[in-house]
């Protein structure tokens, strides 16, 4: 189980990483709602690979 | 942990009206064996005691942050209100904002002494209220009336880096130093943190390719032509470039880390994050896909 919240943690990790890359791509050709919603996608992407290694009761 | 009677410091003498009955109610303060002051009874812990007001202004960040306001204003906020075709009221703002810069680190320093603001609010926390928050408020307010000074074509590159600068001294003025707190009891509960010899597997690779990203970032915010959308793009870049590495940070090194509390699992936070993300992935998939 540890294993795989690892590998979830990377994986959404890296999609952040291309979200955000795809993001500021698209702010730069004019696609305002590509933009936005890759940036949101990122965000949340990144928010969730962070949580998922935080240990239980540990939120802040 | 036995405790000694300790000397008074000077930097032990409390700062407020109260400081008195404060005083009495923190606990004696010693060194213990590795030098660091502890609290002899966390229910009666006490915030840190400061020093007289005078002494405090003096010797402490009223000085660092009065001049680090005023600098900040002077080179940002002072040459946008006082162009030429700006609005009266920017000037007022503006003026405003330096009163409230000026007076943050005095109210911080307990200065003066009749201002008493009740025990939800002490002097510190209202002294940073109208110093940061309202000083920026009003900065900003200044920024918006006078936008016609902040066009692109009549900035000054050299002055708005100094004035980058300029900011950057006074967020470090308003700092807290790490000698005016006391070092809290140890958690009796706590498990105990073993020392880690080496890092987990590919914490330096993740790192790597987190800074590699973020400098990629930085190159697809410079391929922006147009100038407004550039400006966007720079600091957007420069966001998710910080909050990329700091999560790659937090990653890399808390991937197979013991927990006390036994096995890992998904915590619930974390569950409502992954099913948000999935639903505005896919709400937005659909939605692009219809556009």
């Amino acid at each position: 189980m540890s294993r795989a919240i690892d590998a979830l943690a990377i994986v959404l990790l890296t999609a952040a990483a291309l979200a955000f890359g795809f993001g500021l791509h698209a702010l730069g050709d004019r696609q305002d709602f590509r933009a936005l919603y890759l940036l949101a996608v990122g965000a949340l992407a990144l928010r969730s690979s962070t949580e998922l290694l935080r240990p239980r009761g540990g939120a802040a | 942990m036995a405790t000694v009677e300790a000397p008074p410091r000077p930097d032990d003498v409390a700062l407020e009206a109260d400081a008195g009955a404060a005083a009495d109610q923190l606990l004696d303060a010693a060194p213990d064996s590795e030098g660091t002051r502890v609290l002899a009874d966390p229910a009666r812990e006490q915030p840190p005691a400061l020093a007289p007001a005078p002494v405090a202004f003096l010797d402490g960040q009223a000085p660092q942050a009065l001049i680090a306001a005023f600098v900040a204003w002077s080179i940002t906020v002072a040459p946008a209100a006082f162009g030429r075709g700006v609005p009266a009221a920017a000037r007022a703002v503006a003026f405003l904002a330096l009163a409230a810069g000026a007076a943050g680190p005095f109210v911080a320093a307990g200065l003066p002494r009749p201002v008493r603001v009740g025990r939800a609010l002490g002097p510190r926390r209202l002294g940073r209220l109208i110093g940061i928050s309202l000083f920026l408020a009003l900065a900003t307010v200044t920024w918006l009336l006078s936008s016609a000074s902040l066009q692109p074509a009549r900035l000054d590159p050299a002055r708005a880096a100094i004035g980058a600068i300029a900011w950057g001294v006074f967020a470090l003025s308003w700092s807290d130093r790490w000698s005016l707190g006391l070092t809290p009891p140890p958690d009796p509960g706590a498990p105990a943190l073993p020392t880690r010899a080496t890092l987990p597997t590919a914490a330096v690779p993740i790192a790597g390719a987190a800074v590699l990203v973020a400098v990629v970032y930085t190159a697809l915010a410079w391929r922006v032509r147009d100038p407004d959308r550039a400006a966007l793009a720079h600091v957007v870049a420069t966001g998710c470039a910080v909050w990329l590495l700091g999560a790659a940070a937090t990653v890399s090194i808390s991937r197979g880390k013991p927990t006390p509390r036994g096995p890992r699992r998904v915590s619930a936070l974390a569950l409502r994050s992954v099913l948000l993300l999935v639903a505005v992935a896919l709400g937005g998939a659909i939605l692009l896909a219809v556009r």
